[in-house]
């Protein structure tokens, strides 16, 4: 099915529209949950609340802009709405969830890359978490951080310098990252 | 999102990685949404499921009457019997089952040649003892059509030989019949009807005959083995109970040991009963449910149904400034997991009391079974046991934290599925087709209230007075 037969079809309530979009967004954005939850556990509750949204919602799509990346604008909010019911987000844990990486193995090694720097980013502190999730990968202003997270622009700002910080530090510790020999250069990638 | 900065190379490579990254989820996260977006499907399958299940009782129930020698009772509730096999079905009248004892009861004509109608034929008596409209089998070959409103007896019909001490079935309609007559074309030579009369004869007698009088009539109706059927007893029962009951809970720690060292201090020794340091009270909790019972014998029952259970207890915490709970949580690995969360109450000691309540919905399927002890039809003492697997509806619990300071909520350490078992002794009066039943009841819970994650277990218990009323399914 189009991209725009499927949305047409969540238009009129179809489930099999809803369920074709749903398989072909669902990889992805319940990768994005599991950046910001808890566990697994959240991340998918979090993402069935996110979708049920979208579906709700899908009549206000306007086409502007990609429909990946509206759908991943409700995601996000969802697991930030989320957070902040549980208030998870306020606590302060000051020590490092540094669990074994749980990492399932694959044939590219990209991809396992990529599956170990999402759990680097899952053992930092929530707070600094969330404000690299939506300042790094989501690409939110600190300023609309600071409206999202109820939170003072410069604490945005601190924090986020403190997650990316610890998140080096964690990388260059399992080796994901190789620490650089002169201060300007780049970071770069173990293997990669 | 507005930003307008270069991002450095390592935001790139995260987004590189990140964008890299897909997971898949479990089916029961698109379940929950679809059942979500399209709630009156799952209605209907629960309405299909249910009308399925009471069709499948109602052709079982059906299946059972129809396979049974009776068939619907009428108004006055006796039993109609069958016709013998092969003949056609009785219309809705009330039947004796009669034994035949006796060869004097019996008379026999032969009648050939037979022209017309007997009735037409003024030698020959009115077959007024004819109770009913009695179809034979194919091999008879006689139809006799019975009216009027004398009649008392019956006409046995066989083109064999006599059958004495025979069970034979007869429909005596409530409006009796009197005369009655053959068609002729029926009957094939050398064909003999037995026709027990015991009633008066009105008109002519038979030839040779011997009328049964009114006296020997009397007796043969009040001492002939007159078998009347027994209402066949549905072994299903319904039940509807009630149970006010006192919830309480027991409390063990079951902490890594290795988790003293993240919290710097404990206040409580790690190996004394954590009962004695939490200051909890039973409250007052409810059960109600809905049962089929299904009979096996007499005094053996098995149950199985559908139950809601509210459970509740006090606990005494004090108010305090807001200040920092940690759970250390129990992880299978080497390195500690914790969780941590901002509280204002304390289990030992604060500026202002506060009565805290820890509530559970549960809603569950009982298993189990009824054994009588003693008594009668009437009376009777009985015990029982289910096992029940349960799902928590709903809950409002406080948790402690790990060095018993604090109390904070935590609903995703609470476990959602459980299993009770329960045990009762109970005493039943059976009135006006009711079954009461009163007695105490025990219910426990057999896997703790948290999750394994949460090192301190609980396990709650009620015990209360249950009460109910169960009723025959027919």
């Amino acid at each position: 099915m189009t991209e725009e037969a499927i949305l047409q079809g969540c238009l009129r309530n179809e489930a099999i529209a809803q369920r074709e979009l749903y398989h072909r967004y669902s990889p992805k954005m319940l990768a994005v949950c599991y950046r910001f939850g808890h566990n697994r556990e959240d991340a998918e509750d979090m993402l069935q609340e996110g979708f049920i949204k979208v579906f709700s919602q899908i009549h206000t799509f306007r086409n502007q802009g990609a429909f990946e990346g509206w759908v991943r604008r409700i995601i996000v909010h969802t697991c930030i709405n989320n957070l902040k019911k549980n208030k998870k987000f306020n606590e302060s844990v000051d020590i490092i969830h540094a669990t074994s990486l749980q990492v399932r193995e694959e044939t590219v090694p990209s991809i396992i890359q990529a599956k170990q720097v999402v759990e680097c980013i899952r053992l930092l502190p929530l707070g600094y978490r969330t404000v690299l999730n939506l300042y790094a990968i989501e690409g939110y202003s600190h300023k609309e951080i600071s409206i999202m997270l109820e939170i003072e622009e410069s604490t945005s700002r601190s924090q986020y310098t403190r997650a990316k910080q610890m998140l080096e530090d964690i990388l260059i510790r399992k080796k994901i990252l190789q620490k650089p020999k002169e201060k300007s250069g780049f970071f770069t990638a173990f293997g990669g | 999102m507005d930003r307008n900065i270069d991002d450095d190379e390592f935001e790139i490579f995260l987004k590189q990685k990140v964008d890299q990254h897909k997971l898949y989820p479990s089916d029961k996260a698109w379940k929950g949404i679809y059942n979500s977006l399209h709630p009156g499907m799952k209605w209907f399958k629960i309405g299909g499921t249910l009308l399925i299940f009471t069709l499948l009782l109602i052709v079982y129930q059906e299946s059972s009457l129809f396979n049974s020698s009776h068939i619907a009772s009428n108004a006055s509730g006796r039993s109609l019997t069958k016709l013998l096999p092969g003949t056609k079905p009785l219309p809705d009248i009330a039947t004796k089952q009669i034994t035949i004892s006796s060869k004097s009861f019996f008379q026999t004509k032969t009648y050939n040649n037979l022209k017309g109608s007997i009735a037409a034929n003024t030698n020959e008596p009115l077959i007024k003892d004819i109770s009913t409209d009695l179809f034979y089998s194919d091999n008879a070959g006689v139809k006799i059509n019975a009216h009027n409103d004398h009649l008392k007896g019956f006409l046995l019909h066989t083109n064999n030989s006599l059958d004495y001490d025979k069970t034979i079935n007869v429909a005596i309609p409530s409006n009796n019949i009197v005369s009655a007559e053959v068609d002729q074309s029926d009957i094939s030579a050398g064909f003999e009807i037995l026709k027990p009369i015991f009633s008066t004869v009105i008109g002519n007698t038979l030839p040779n005959e011997q009328a049964v009088s009114v006296k020997d009539f009397n007796w043969l109706q009040e001492m002939a083995a007159i078998k009347l059927t027994p209402q066949k007893k549905s072994k299903f029962n319904l039940q509807f109970y009630f149970s006010p009951s006192v919830s309480y809970r027991k409390l063990a720690d079951n902490q890594n040991t290795s988790h003293s060292g993240l919290l710097n201090f404990n206040v409580v020794p790690r190996d004394l009963n954590i009962n004695k340091y939490v200051d909890h009270n039973p409250a007052i909790g409810v059960e109600l449910g809905s049962n089929v019972l299904f009979a096996l014998s007499k005094n053996f029952i098995i149950k199985s149904g559908l139950q809601l259970n509210y459970s509740r207890y006090n606990i005494k915490a004090y108010k305090t400034l807001s200040e920092k709970a940690i759970i250390a949580l129990n992880t299978t690995g080497p390195v500690s997991d914790t969780l941590s969360s901002y509280t204002s109450l304390r289990n030992f000691s604060g500026f202002a009391n506060e009565e805290l309540q820890n509530q559970y919905l549960q809603v569950s399927i009982p298993v189990g079974a009824e054994l009588k002890l003693l008594g009668n039809k009437r009376l009777q003492f009985s015990v029982a046991g289910t096992i029940q697997p349960t799902f928590l509806l709903f809950s409002d619990t406080y948790l402690l934290s790990t060095n018993y300071l604090n109390y904070i909520k935590e609903p995703s350490l609470v476990r959602k599925w459980n299993v009770h078992s329960s045990v009762e002794a109970f005493l039943s009066y059976k009135t006006g087709g009711l079954r009461w039943q009163l007695g105490p009841q025990f219910r426990y819970q057999l896997k703790s209230s948290f999750t394994d994650r949460y090192p301190i277990k609980e396990y709650l218990f009620e015990y209360g007075v249950k009460v109910g009323v169960s009723k025959t399914i027919r």
